[in-house]
């Protein structure tokens, strides 16, 4: 398999609409072999990218190169047997019946006055076959549902035999089933020498298929490189604008994208400061109504890995990070306390204590903040009884405790009133 | 014509017509005065004494003309010419834009055409009778009913209704006299004509009223009484006017073959259709065109038309 | 796999021409004159070997064949523009008039009417040619107007094509003020009808019928690919834009030929190509020609009827297609299936 062929290049590609720029010099090659995935925010000129191949959009300057050859140069036959466009949707209004409809997709390759023979029904068997549609041979399209239209959609391409695949978000309509198959099909198309340029709008889906990932935003398209290094919380904060965690799922091994809270939706951070006390994942609800509500949060020492850790991080929170399975440190305590005095009021949520973060408990009783507890310290004292005489010690100085999160919120208003 | 020059024409005819009405009054009281023998109503600028008179016209309305009309708007060309050879022609004031006989009608307002009047323009001729036709303008004759004035639908589909309408309008314009020499004139050129076309073999003929498509009348029109009367046989028995088969002209083969100007402006022209190069009547060239003026409209002027026919299909009969 | 419909083409094609020539042979029988059937070979033959002879000759080789083959090329010109205008439209309801090329034809015919009110002699030739014109310059303006918006989209058209159409039909009652006499003329002139068909019109509209119809059956695959949208069509490798033209231009060929003879026809434009598509589907490698073998039978038999059901009168032929048409309309309402 020859990966080295170049089978599509934008170069300084400037392109838009009635002479009004979307995306200005995109630099951009597909190589035979190769799935490459353009996302971005809506609007950003993924698919005005794509569409300037098919001439549905304009190439305004630079060059868009087809197998090395110009597109200016290609006639729209010859461009047509090229490139295979896998539409968004597909609207039939005329009842063709699913294997002339396929058929269609021949176009490109027969003569003016020519049938269509042995290898063009070769052709659309094999594409029907692969698109699992070869049952739907004689049913009219206009009966057919969505999703098998969109695969009979898929199969029309395939029958061109086209050396490039362009896919603008073709799954949406899919179940989940027939959206793993089409992307698979993808896959395997790819594999046997195929170029592909998709438009994602599913960033996990674009992780997982794509060998590279081009970020479309602002007006430019930025440099394509493997998904691990494109996709980052920094990326999808700067450009999507919305505060996610980015990891590996276990299972699939690809990379998995968890949007935390948007941008836009978080009220700014006005409402007051909070210091939450959590970990292993049982402060993240809390944190997150608490962002979304205006309030700057504040979390005590979290080791790096833990849910709540890569939460914080993910929202820019400030917390004093020690490494896994480390106990807090002199460092870490410091930190503590200062994010505990300085904060308006204090959280401390439903964790176990142990040696190892019992301090958090200790620096936010010390405080001389204002103090909601959740829960009963009951069966979660791991300390020895330190937990518990610091709880004690809390509720003795006018501690409010909660019996759950749904009440915490309201305690804090009662606590730290809003300022306006 | 635009607005301005109907109006100025109409004030100006309705002036001239004011003119020689008084005028005609005037010379009619002279003449009546001098001619104590005379069978002429009194002569006085009053109705005379055979007003109020009632008429049935040819739309089956009852019509009463309460005195002698001083201003007549007539809205066909056929009436026109009827209003003038009975000796009305001085009360017309308004005439259609076809009118062009006699010479006279060019000066009179025009106020509309056949397919519609205009009813601003006949309002400002303030007619106390309008003659109409039935059928293109039935709708209309109420209308003119509420501009005040009385309206007669004259529409003749024969000789004879030809010849009392004649003389209704004679009644109803006080021109009875008139009327009456009119219709005995018409009566004795007929006549002669019928005479002598009578003597010979009837003719079978066709007229051509219009030529794409093929349209032609048939029995109950006037034309078809005037090819009768012509010497001649309609080959066309369906009745009205109609668009007729070319394939039956062809079987049915007239001698003669005769169209109307406004159908067929050249007779040379008829070989070119389709087929009609091979009838009798264009290999012998016997094709005639007949003046529309006459054969169209029921007015005094038929008889020429009648005799135009009677010479196109027994031409030796007529010294031609 | 895709047999059932292929095989059904061919026999479908067959059956219709076959109903064309059963057409055609009803036509030259019947008529407002009975002629015997021997009476008719003997004409066949006489023509055939060089003489002739007699009113039955005439009657049938000058009149009858004529006006037979005339409704066959006008029927078929018809129905195929229609069915090239309802891909394009992607609309089974468009016909060939949609465009305003009726309107543009009638202003022509009306003012060659006019100008030769005192030389009828010229109309047999200049009336044609001139609604011929009227039509082509029509849909050239529309086209332009069109294309001016810078895509040649259907909306477009349509807008255009109204905006000339209403202007047009405006002009036209304008110069029919002025010309009252005609009045008669034109209005049974844009009814439509055959009856002053001859061999020199079906030598006028032969011609520009065999180009169109050949050139339309070259291009019945982007036919087909249009219907699945602009931009569809586009990917799959049609030049949207180059094809359009093309396409309208064909169409305006075969409307403007058969309107220049035969003045506006209405309905088997309309209706052949739609009920073709009921039977044989929207494939137009089947539906293009069957189109045409239907329209020429569906207008043979109108104007056979037009000329015989009241015999020796004759009906406006657009009458018979109309009377046709309503009912087919409410059929297909009734039947509640969209094609």
């Amino acid at each position: 398999m020859n990966r080295r062929e170049v089978l599509l290049r934008y170069a300084e590609a400037t392109v838009g609409y009635a002479g009004e720029a979307v995306v200005r010099g995109a630099g951009l090659t597909v190589e035979s072999g190769e799935i490459v995935g353009l996302v971005g925010p809506n609007g950003a000129g993924k698919s005005t990218l794509l569409r300037a191949i098919t001439g549905d959009s304009e190439l305004l300057c630079g060059s868009i190169e087809l197998a090395g050859v110009r597109l200016v140069d290609l006639t729209p036959q010859r461009r047509a047997s090229l490139v295979g466009v896998v539409p968004q949707q597909v609207s039939v209004a005329f009842s063709f019946a699913a294997a002339e409809f396929v058929e269609m997709g021949r176009h490109p390759h027969l003569p003016r006055f020519g049938r269509p023979g042995p290898e063009d029904v070769r052709a659309v068997e094999t594409a029907m076959d692969l698109t699992d549609t070869a049952h739907l041979a004689d049913k009219p399209v206009d009966a057919l549902s969505g999703g098998d239209l969109q695969r009979l959609a898929f199969a029309q391409v395939l029958a061109t035999e086209p050396r490039i695949l362009l896919l603008d978000e073709p799954v949406s309509h899919l179940d989940l089933n027939h959206r793993l198959q089409v992307l698979d099909l993808t896959r395997a198309l790819a594999e046997k020498g195929l170029g592909v340029l998709a438009v994602f709008h599913d960033l996990e889906l674009a992780c997982r298929y794509a060998d590279r990932i081009a970020v479309v935003a602002s007006g430019s398209l930025h440099p394509a490189g493997p998904p691990a290094r494109v996709v980052t919380a920094e990326m999808l904060r700067s450009v999507f604008g919305v505060r996610a965690v980015v990891g590996t799922d276990p299972v699939t091994g690809t990379l998995a994208v968890t949007p935390i809270i948007r941008d836009g939706a978080v009220a700014r951070a006005e409402r007051g400061r909070v210091h939450v006390v959590g970990g292993s994942g049982v402060a993240a609800p809390l944190v997150r109504r608490l962002v979304l509500k205006g309030w700057t949060v504040t979390a005590g020492a979290l080791n790096t890995g833990d849910a709540d850790a890569t939460l914080a991080e993910a929202l820019g929170l400030e917390f004093a990070a020690i490494p896994p399975f480390a106990p807090m440190d002199a460092a870490a305590a410091i930190t503590c306390a200062r994010l505990a005095e300085a904060a308006d009021a204090i959280v401390v949520c439903e964790v176990p204590f142990g040696h190892g973060n019992v301090d958090n408990l200790l620096v936010s009783v010390r405080a001389g903040r204002p103090l909601v507890l959740v829960g009963e310290i009951e069966g979660r004292d791991f300390a020895g009884g330190a937990a518990a005489s610091y709880w004690t010690e809390a509720v003795a100085g006018g501690a409010r405790v909660v019996p759950t999160f749904d009440e915490v919120e309201a305690a804090l208003d009662a606590l730290v009133p809003a300022r306006h | 014509m635009n607005r301005t020059t109907r109006k100025t024409r109409t004030a100006l005819g309705a002036r001239a017509a004011a003119l020689l009405l008084a005028a005609a009054v005037l010379g009619a009281a002279l003449v009546g005065c001098s001619q104590p023998g005379a069978e002429a109503p009194a002569p006085a600028k009053t109705a005379t004494p055979s007003f109020p008179v009632t008429i049935t016209d040819d739309a089956s309305r009852t019509v009463e003309v309460a005195g002698k009309p001083a201003r007549i708007v007539s809205l066909a060309p056929a009436n026109t010419e009827i209003l003038f050879a009975i000796g009305a022609g001085d009360a017309v004031v308004g005439v259609t834009s076809y009118d062009d006989y006699p010479a006279e009608v060019a000066d009179i307002a025009k106020v509309g055409d056949f397919a519609g009047p205009n009813l601003e323009a006949v309002a400002a001729a303030k007619p106390d009778l309008v003659v109409a036709t039935t059928g293109v303008q039935a709708d209309v004759l109420t209308k003119l009913e509420q501009l005040g004035a009385t309206v007669i639908a004259v529409d003749p589909t024969s000789l004879d209704t030809l010849y009392e309408d004649i003389i209704e309008l004679g009644q109803a314009t006080g021109q009875v006299e008139g009327a009456e020499e009119t219709v005995a004139d018409m009566k004795a050129q007929v006549a002669e004509i019928t005479v002598k076309a009578g003597a010979e073999e009837p003719v079978g003929t066709f007229v051509e009223i219009g030529q794409d498509p093929l349209f032609t009348v048939g029995s109950g029109t006037l034309i078809d009484e005037l090819i009768s009367l012509a010497g001649g046989t309609n080959i066309v028995a369906e009745p009205g006017y109609v668009p007729y088969s070319a394939e039956k002209l062809i079987e049915a083969d007239p001698e003669v073959y005769m169209a109307t100007l406004g159908s067929m402006s050249d007779p040379a022209q008829l070989e070119q259709r389709a087929g009609f190069k091979d009838l009798t009547a264009v290999k012998n060239g016997r094709v005639v065109v007949l003046e529309d003026n006459y054969v169209s409209r029921p007015g005094p002027r038929v008889v020429l038309g009648l005799k135009q026919m009677a010479e196109a299909l027994h031409p030796q009969a007529f010294g031609k | 796999m895709r047999d059932s419909r292929d095989s059904r083409t061919g026999p479908a094609l067959a059956v219709l021409a076959g109903g064309l020539v059963a057409a055609v042979v009803l036509g030259v029988a019947l008529g407002a004159v009975r002629v015997a059937p021997s009476e008719l070979l003997g004409a066949l033959g006489r023509a055939l070997s060089g003489q002739q002879s007699g009113m039955i000759d005439t009657l049938v080789l000058q009149v009858r064949l004529p006006r037979v083959v005339v409704a066959a090329l006008v029927g078929a010109a018809l129905a195929g523009a229609g069915t090239i205008f309802q891909a394009l439209f992607r609309n089974p309801l468009a016909d060939p008039y949609i465009l305003g090329i009726s309107s543009g034809a009638g202003l022509g015919a009306v003012v060659a009417l006019t100008l030769t009110a005192q030389a009828t002699a010229l109309r047999y030739g200049v009336v044609p040619l001139a609604a011929f014109v009227g039509a082509v310059l029509t849909m050239a303006l529309v086209t332009r107007l069109a294309s001016w918006r810078g895509r040649l989209d259907a909306a477009s058209l349509l807008l255009a094509g109204v905006a000339v159409s209403y202007t047009l039909a405006a002009l036209t009652s304008f110069v029919m003020v002025f010309a009252r006499e005609q009045m008669a003329t034109v209005v049974f002139w844009m009814m439509g009808g055959l009856s002053g068909a001859s061999w020199p019109y079906v030598a006028m509209i032969a011609p520009m019928f065999l180009v169109g119809a050949v050139a339309s059956l070259a291009f019945t695959r982007e036919l087909n690919l249009m219907l699945l949208g602009d931009e569809r069509a586009g990917h799959l490798g049609v030049d949207v834009r180059r094809f359009k033209l093309i396409a309208l231009a064909v169409a305006s060929l075969l409307t403007a030929a058969a309107v220049a003879v035969a003045g506006l026809i209405g309905f088997v434009g309309l209706m052949v190509p739609h009920m073709v598509r009921l039977t044989l589907g929207p494939d137009h490698r089947a539906l293009l020609p069957a189109s045409f073998l239907g329209g020429a039978i569906v207008l043979v038999l109108a104007d056979l009827i037009a000329r015989t059901v009241l015999a020796p009168v004759e009906i406006p032929v657009g009458i018979v297609t109309a009377l046709i048409g309503g009912p087919f309309f409410l059929w297909l309402l009734v039947r509640g299936e969209r094609s």
